[in-house]
């Protein structure tokens, strides 16, 4: 009796499945619609808007190096959201666009930024266009466009569950014109809390690639991965995920698929009472693992102890070391192995200074393998402090690098800020002055970098007005001993304005934003001036 | 592997075991019988918090703060447990279930700041230690899409004056790519970097489970490279997840192409950006060259660009003939070799020429022994590729040049 209807499915389902991203989109748009109208009584929109009108002007022979498009262009950026009520349900929508015409702004002149629906009560959650149901860290841990469902037990013991179903593009604008992989994805979750103190997790994560992009990859993965927590005892929790990797590789379509296995562990322990966390963690993630949707690096071992110490009230402690390898599967021609040890102390109120920080930290970097070598020495030493009324922040930093016959290098970063904040009648003044430099010693080649910058800032505020503004002027020196020096002269005025008579808006702000940047090289038909001044309005209702 | 695991699972079970209230992480320093055994506020551990919380209105549930935990009171039975909002003046209790469970709610007012204290008392009238359970609680009317700009602002201004300390502090401890590696790299970047200027508009921003939500933005970027004073520029699509349970929002995973720590990208990225708009982007290599490339950042993931301008710089006597290139990256014998193979025609067959001695210094320029068909009346032709050392990855070819 079924046969027919079975018989239509299967005939249709070629048609169905080119048209699935078209149906999920629509889906998507409207189910807004749905529930929307129904509830007005209960309904609360917001809307925000921030358009801008930017015109950039650069000059000079160089000008292709700008980063700014020349000309008069747009931005605007619209988002509209809105929740209420229906029945016990809440409801919860968003919707986004951005409009422009500089490319470098983005490359597609209009675009759905975002759209979204959910409708949830204490026990159930619907979610549909964008949608972000992290999994765990290997399984799912990326939004896509598509539904999804979770139910969450209160009390029952019955597993929490999520079903996922949707296609991991990272924007709406691929659904009808920028190419990326069409990557469908399907999922599910069961999370079992047994006691008050330990729960478990199982996911399930399928994802297919359809539309090959510019000769690219596709891959069909499937991964299931196991997480819990437990919590034995107070202050000490322990935590671990593995997961589980089968993906299919089509390096084109006339090739036979590459088929790879993999897995990935996680395990995790935190101490944390009184004046101590200890964190210690190991990770395995075979070569062959591949989490399109998840977060990991494959091929590496690691393993990572950190302890925080509250030695008194103005002394912390941090000890770290991490070490880390490759090359598990043993296919690369070695091993590298990397060691990152370092230690760090911070001092408040030393001096009997009721606003001095003082911090000093010494970090090692040592990898090697294959002849290779490398030992890198960081020591930075910070102060910030207040002098009477003027605030100041000091930082120097000192970095040996060491690579074997090809890298013997000493870097020296120093930089200080001195800033103070003064009222005058209605004005609030807040100068600051900024002097940074940085040089670069390679004792291989005997050549020696540099670079100088200082700034001279201005901030004034006039509350009664509403009106904030800084302005800024500085430069920026590039010394080279081989190669182009660089002068870089800058000035920026930024001044924000809330008028009086946008007040029927919830939040409104009349912005202009202008710098000016001149790119002196000593090569000189590489220089190249920009000016640049946007104005624009923000308003939220 | 496994054996490793269920190792180190047992050393850390034995720690559990030997002494429980020994706790070795404090060193010694007891903490009181009655305490909290687990405490949350709107799912988000205690010690996952800063002392002074941020809460964000768009994420409360219903428009509440929920406090929810579990005490523990030793040998004697738990009395009551209580909640002050306003620095311990007044006491609200918690609803208390028998095994010790409890929990409390209230409708916060926006901007108010709320210094939050749990007391627990056993029917002993001992209490737990109050003042370790302090948090001070803002609840803000700032929408998700102003914190999260307010974070990539204040990551961006600190990028540019290279303040790697004030930087980091926008990243999260449980950074999936390695909240250290993260740091080492983008000391690297200050070290490769000049004139950094990045700009980037919002698209869209999604709340998750457990405060954490999801963020893609396009983004511009020029940059002078500190090492060869060339100028870059590329944009592009990225993705990055935040957690949004302290007081400010904060990285836990960044994809390719990156925007910050792009001197140890296959360290710091969890994944690329599935977009074709990512064609092009910056990168940076072992060396601190920059270079433009695929969004993918992975140095050891495929093939990377050609050597360029191939020319003979000098031939004869026979067989004396030096090559000259321009390498795309920073090239040294102690990481990459040569690659070289001749044909007769330019459309090949091509042949395995010996591998020339790549010198050190290379400034681009080798010697080798001529082919001895080259005294056939006839042109050869040579090419040359390099291949990295580390991973035996090989560039794509040359151009060609033609001898004699």
């Amino acid at each position: 009796m079924l046969d027919p209807l079975v018989n239509l499915i299967v005939e249709l389902w070629p048609v169905l499945k080119r048209r699935l991203k078209f149906m999920v989109l629509m889906f998507c748009l409207g189910l807004p619609y749905v529930f929307v109208p129904q509830v007005m009584a209960e309904h609360e929109v917001n809307m925000y808007n921030n358009f801008s009108v930017t015109s950039n002007q650069v000059d000079g022979s160089g000008d292709d190096q700008s980063a700014l498009t020349e000309g008069t262009s747009f931005l605007n950026i619209l988002t509209v959201n809105g929740k209420g009520t229906i029945s016990d349900f809440n409801y919860r929508y968003s919707i986004g666009a951005k409009a422009t015409d500089d490319s470098r702004n983005d490359v597609q002149k209009l675009s759905l930024t975002r759209l979204q629906g959910r409708l949830s009560n204490q026990n159930h959650t619907f979610t549909a266009g964008d949608t972000f149901a992290a999994f765990s860290q290997y399984s799912l841990n990326t939004a896509v466009k598509g539904v999804s469902y979770r139910y969450i037990d209160n009390g029952n013991n019955v597993p929490d569950v999520t079903v996922i179903y949707g296609i991991a593009y990272p924007r709406w604008d691929n659904f009808w014109g920028l190419d990326a992989v069409q990557r469908h994805v399907a999922g599910a979750r069961l999370q079992q809390h047994v006691n008050d103190d330990f729960w478990v997790a199982a996911s399930y994560v399928q994802s297919e690639d359809q539309e090959r992009v510019n000769g690219g990859s596709l891959f069909d993965t499937k991964t299931i991965a196991f997480d819990w927590e437990y919590q034995p005892i107070m202050g000490l929790t322990i935590s671990g995920e593995s997961a589980f990797s089968d993906t299919d590789e089509s390096i084109s379509s006339v090739a036979a698929d590459d088929n790879n296995k993999g897995s990935a562990h996680k395990l995790e322990a935190i101490g944390d009472g009184g004046p101590s966390r200890v964190v210690l963690s190991y990770e395995r993630i075979s070569p062959n693992f591949m989490t399109l949707l998840g977060a990991a690096t494959p091929d590496r071992e690691k393993t990572e102890a950190t302890w925080r110490y509250k030695f008194t009230k103005k002394v912390n402690l941090n000890f770290g070391l991490l070490w880390y390898r490759d090359n598990l599967g043993g296919d690369l021609a070695f091993r590298t192995d990397n060691y990152r040890p370092e230690i760090g102390m911070t001092v408040k109120r030393m001096f009997s200074r009721r606003y001095s920080v003082a911090d000093v930290t010494y970090k090692f970097d040592r990898s090697y393998g294959g002849g290779n070598s490398t030992k890198d020495h960081h020591v930075n030493l910070g102060y910030r402090d207040r002098f009477g009324m003027f605030d100041s922040d000091t930082n120097v930093g000192m970095t040996i690098y060491k690579t074997s016959s090809s890298r013997d290098d000493e870097e020296f970063i120093y930089n200080t800020t001195l800033s103070t904040r003064y009222t005058l009648g209605s004005f609030v003044l807040k100068p600051s002055l900024r002097l940074g430099g940085w040089t670069l010693d390679n004792d291989l080649d005997n050549i020696r970098d540099r670079v100088w910058e200082y700034s001279i800032g201005l901030g004034v505020d006039i509350p009664s007005m509403k009106i904030t503004s800084q302005t800024r002027v500085g430069a920026n020196r590039l010394d080279k001993e081989t190669g182009d020096d660089l002068n870089k002269m800058m000035a920026s005025v930024n001044i924000y304005y809330r008028p009086d008579f946008l007040e029927m808006f919830e939040y409104s702000q009349i912005y202009v934003r202008g710098h000016i940047n001149d790119f002196s090289y000593s090569t000189n038909n590489r220089d190249f001036t920009e000016n640049s001044v946007t104005a624009g309005l923000i308003v939220r209702f | 592997m496994l054996k490793k695991i269920i190792l180190l699972t047992l050393f850390i079970s034995s720690l559990v075991s030997t002494n429980v209230m020994a706790k070795w992480w404090i060193f010694g320093k007891s903490e009181a019988n009655v305490a909290t055994r687990y405490l949350y506020l709107n799912d988000v551990a205690f010690n996952e918090l800063d002392e002074q919380v941020t809460l964000y209105r768009d994420m409360l549930p219903a428009g509440q703060v929920v406090l929810r935990g579990k005490a523990s009171s030793g040998k004697s039975s738990i009395g009551k447990i209580e909640v002050s909002l306003d620095n311990k003046e007044t006491w609200q209790k918690a609803d208390k279930s028998e095994d010790g469970s409890f929990e409390f709610s209230f409708v916060p007012e926006i901007d108010r700041t709320y210094q939050l204290y749990v007391k627990i008392l056993n029917t002993s009238g001992t209490s737990n230690e109050v003042d370790a359970t302090y948090r001070e609680i803002t609840v803000s009317d700032s929408d998700i899409d102003t914190i999260i700009r307010q974070a990539l602002d204040s990551m961006i201004q600190a990028y540019q004056v290279e303040e790697p300390r004030n930087f980091m502090t926008w990243i999260d401890d449980d950074f999936a790519g390695d909240y250290v590696l993260l740091d080492r790299a983008i000391r690297k970047d200050f070290t490769a970097f000049d004139a950094l200027s990045l700009n980037y508009t919002l698209n869209s921003v999604v709340s998750g489970r457990n405060g954490k939500v999801f963020v893609t933005f396009t983004f511009n970027r020029q940059v002078t490279s500190s090492r060869s004073g060339e100028t870059f520029v590329d944009q592009g699509l990225t993705e990055f997840i935040f957690n949004v349970t302290t007081a400010k929002a904060k990285v836990v995973a960044m994809k390719n192409p990156l925007i910050f720590g792009l001197s140890d990208a296959e360290s710091v990225a969890t994944g690329t950006v599935n977009s074709d708009e990512n064609d092009e982007n910056l990168a940076v290599d072992d060396d601190g060259d920059l270079r433009l490339g695929p969004a993918d950042g992975d140095d050891d993931s495929g093939s990377f660009a050609a050597p360029v301008n191939l020319s003979v710089l000098s031939y004869g006597p026979y067989p004396l003939l030096t090559l000259q290139f321009d390498a795309p990256v920073y090239v040294n014998a102690a990481s990459y070799r040569l690659v070289v193979e001749w044909s007769r025609s330019t459309s090949g067959p091509w042949v395995l020429d010996d591998e020339p001695l790549m010198p050190d210094p290379f400034s681009g320029q080798f010697g080798l022994h001529a082919r001895p068909e080259v005294n056939d009346p006839s042109t050869i032709y040579y090419r040359v590729a390099l291949e990295r050392i580390s991973d035996n990855q090989r560039s794509s070819w040359s151009d060609l040049v033609s001898i004699p």
